[in-house]
């Protein structure tokens, strides 16, 4: 692996970016505490000087002023390594008394430095710092110092400080970062693999778990429900198309052997012309077949929603009703619409396609049923639902095929031997679909009933 | 009558046009969308018999560009496509009726004759007459040799689209559409029993029949002279 590549590894990113804010972090932290702590070491330094000050000025005055200066000599003499420096001039500035000699005037606290002062008595380090203050007396000028080293120490102390937190600090960050880097990449390496096995076309590979129940077994999880889902629709498509290729043979077959036979042995015109009207018959059926599946397909992407509109299912069933009650009568049925609704029916939907839907299921059960069946369409409300129930009272559908009579050219066993095409109801199940409504099929106790529920507006 | 075909598909093409030929029908073919625009406009015909896809120019646009330009000529829309959207798009576009392919000649046949003379029925007739049959479009009413024939809406609606067509072929799917605005092919005779049901009521009385059952088409109402 590269730097390059490195840099590029999400763990890595993380890892560096948590580290830059965390030293951030430690660097401002330490700042403030310098700024705090110095800002109040220099304030009692200060406060030392002023009390000195204050005690030696009380001193001034025509009649005391000799033993100022008596007293700030031999003060300034018994302090061998002097935390204090005190210089007493008098009013033209020349020296009387003090452990230094010469400080520059100022009005203003000053830090002076021992090298750049000239003192009587010296011992100390030549980088150690006063601070200090000149004080006009009545008969002179009074300069008190005090030792700043407290400071200096404090800072190199924090410096010290900071520079060992810092390198633990980028260490265990350093050892951290690489654990979880390591891990993390593990896991994304993982989860690659059983991808790329996907895209190879191993669609039964699936990501790992690690039982962690962190936010990488959750997406874990979903990537394998979506790739079950996807096997499924793969699976769907390879049976939907294996499906379509023997729906056609069958019809395909028997046109090619109408015409062999033709032409074989087509005694005179007439028989000819049937051979060729029954060819015809045969293309239509397949024609009809690849209209349906293209509609379905149509229906299915859903692009005829941008064209829904108010829909009452009591006209459209009524309608339905007024198409096949003699087509039911006539195949010695009987077909009746009741309604429990008092009012419309509205819902958002296609009136075409509402209308083919419980058309179909009204023919399903015509087509399927034995002479003398009762079929009702009843509408019924719901809170915020329409109910349209189609029942029969003809042999049903057997609980184990309810499900799969859905699917695109299934025939329940019994059919096998009739026409149709298999897609009257997965048609249906496209328009429920496309509604945003559920069909159910239950036991018409005897017969089938057929419920689709509806979103009501 | 006048036909302009705009069709790039030379095997249908000569299908058609052998077919119409055959009926009597002047054809110009063309397989070009842009020609076929210039040609749509400059020209009188009596129907446009367009292909949904073409080369350089959408079925669709071309229909459009007709349109603009003023000309209220009947045009039938031939689509492969046969989805519910196509036929929507297409009727929006400006066409007058719409085909899926494959079709049968006799459908295509029937739809031509029944555009043919529609636009040019100046003001919307009112009464329509066949032999002795006779139906009213403002009162609903249907008469046949005097005697006042009770009909029920869906039976009238049936009735109305087989007069307006009268003396021509009107096939089944044009009567799903019109009739019942079915855009599917029902499984049950739904067709045939309608039908019976009307000839039980207007012509089983009467001594003349005058639905007719063409097969392999479709029915028409005339009265045979």
């Amino acid at each position: 692996m590269t730097v390059r590549d490195l840099l590029k590894r999400t763990p890595f990113r993380l890892a560096a970016t948590f580290s830059l804010f965390f030293i951030t972090t430690i660097l401002t932290l330490f700042t403030v505490v310098y700024l705090v702590a110095s800002a109040r070491l220099v304030a009692d330094i200060r406060d030392r000087v002023e009390t000195t000050l204050d005690s030696l000025a009380a001193l001034d005055g025509e009649r005391t002023f000799d033993d100022l200066v008596a007293l700030v000599a031999s003060e300034s003499e018994s302090v061998r390594d002097p935390d204090f420096i005190m210089e007493l001039v008098d009013k033209k500035g020349n020296f009387l008394a003090g452990n230094v000699r010469g400080v520059k005037d100022s009005n203003q606290w000053m830090t002076l430095k021992r090298s750049d002062l000239f003192l009587t008595l010296d011992r100390g380090e030549p980088d150690d710092e006063f601070l200090a203050i000149w004080r006009p007396l009545v008969k002179g000028k009074l300069l008190v110092g005090s030792d700043n080293s407290e400071v200096k120490q404090m800072k190199s102390f924090l410096q010290k400080l900071l520079g060992y937190g810092l390198l633990a600090a980028f260490l265990a960050i350093a050892l951290c970062a690489a654990y979880f880097a390591r891990e993390t990449q593990h896991r994304i390496d993982a989860f690659a693999r059983p991808l790329a096995r996907v895209s190879g076309g191993e669609i039964t590979a699936r990501v790992p778990i690690s039982g962690q129940h962190d936010d990488i077994d959750q997406v874990a999880l979903q990537v394998n429900e979506m790739l079950g889902d996807l096997q499924r629709l793969i699976e769907n498509v390879n049976q939907s198309s294996s499906d379509i290729a023997h729906d056609l043979k069958k019809p395909l077959g028997r046109l090619r052997q109408r015409l062999e036979d033709a032409r074989r042995g087509a005694a005179d015109e007439d028989e000819f012309q049937a051979a060729i009207d029954a060819a015809l018959g045969d293309i239509d059926s397949i024609t009809e077949t690849f209209d349906a599946l293209l509609r379905i397909t149509q229906i299915e992407a859903g692009a005829r929603k941008s064209r829904f509109v108010m829909v009452d299912l009591a006209t459209v069933l009524a309608d339905v009703r007024d198409v096949y009650d003699i087509v039911a009568e006539d195949a010695g049925d009987r077909l009746i619409y009741t309604t429990a609704c008092s009012g419309p029916a509205q819902v958002r939907g296609d009136r075409e396609l509402l209308v083919q839907l419980f058309a179909n299921l009204v023919e399903n059960s015509i087509r399927h049923c034995p002479k003398g069946t009762e079929i009702k369409l009843h509408l019924t409300s719901g809170p915020g639902i329409f109910i349209v129930d189609v029942t029969d009272t003809g042999p049903g559908i057997p609980e184990h095929e309810r499900e799969n009579v859905f699917r695109r050219l299934y025939r329940l066993e019994r059919e096998r031997s009739t026409d149709g095409s298999g897609l009257g109801l997965s048609l249906v199940a496209a328009i429920v679909e496309l509604h945003g409504a559920k069909i159910e099929l239950s036991d018409g106790g005897p017969g089938l009933k057929v419920e689709v529920k509806f979103p009501s507006v | 009558m006048r036909i302009l075909l705009l069709e790039d598909d030379a095997n249908t093409a000569a299908y058609i046009l052998k077919g119409l030929e055959e009926e009597g029908h002047t054809v110009d073919h063309l397989a070009d969308g842009r020609d076929a625009v210039a040609q749509a406009i400059s020209e009188n015909y009596d129907v446009v018999i367009l292909d949904r896809m073409l080369p350089s120019l959408d079925g669709l646009a071309i229909i459009k560009t007709i349109r603009s330009a003023g000309r209220g000529v009947p045009v039938l829309f031939l689509t492969a496509l046969g989805g519910v959207d196509d036929r929507v798009e297409g009727l929006d576009a400006g066409a007058d009726d719409y085909l899926v392919k494959p079709f049968a000649f006799s459908e295509l046949l029937a739809r031509v004759n029944a555009l043919a003379r529609r636009p040019h029925t100046k003001g919307e007739e009112t009464r329509l007459k066949v032999g002795d049959l006779e139906i009213d479009l403002v009162s609903r009413k249907v008469t046949r040799g005097g005697d006042v024939i009770d009909l029920q809406p869906r039976e009238f609606r049936l009735l109305e689209v087989l007069m307006r067509n009268r003396g021509r072929v009107v096939t089944r799917t044009m009567l799903l559409e019109r009739v019942w605005s079915f855009h599917f092919d029902p499984k049950t005779s739904v067709v045939e029993t309608h039908i019976s049901r009307l000839r039980a009521k207007i012509d089983k009385p009467y001594r003349k029949e005058l639905i007719h059952t063409i097969r392999g088409s479709g029915y028409t109402v005339h009265d045979g002279s």
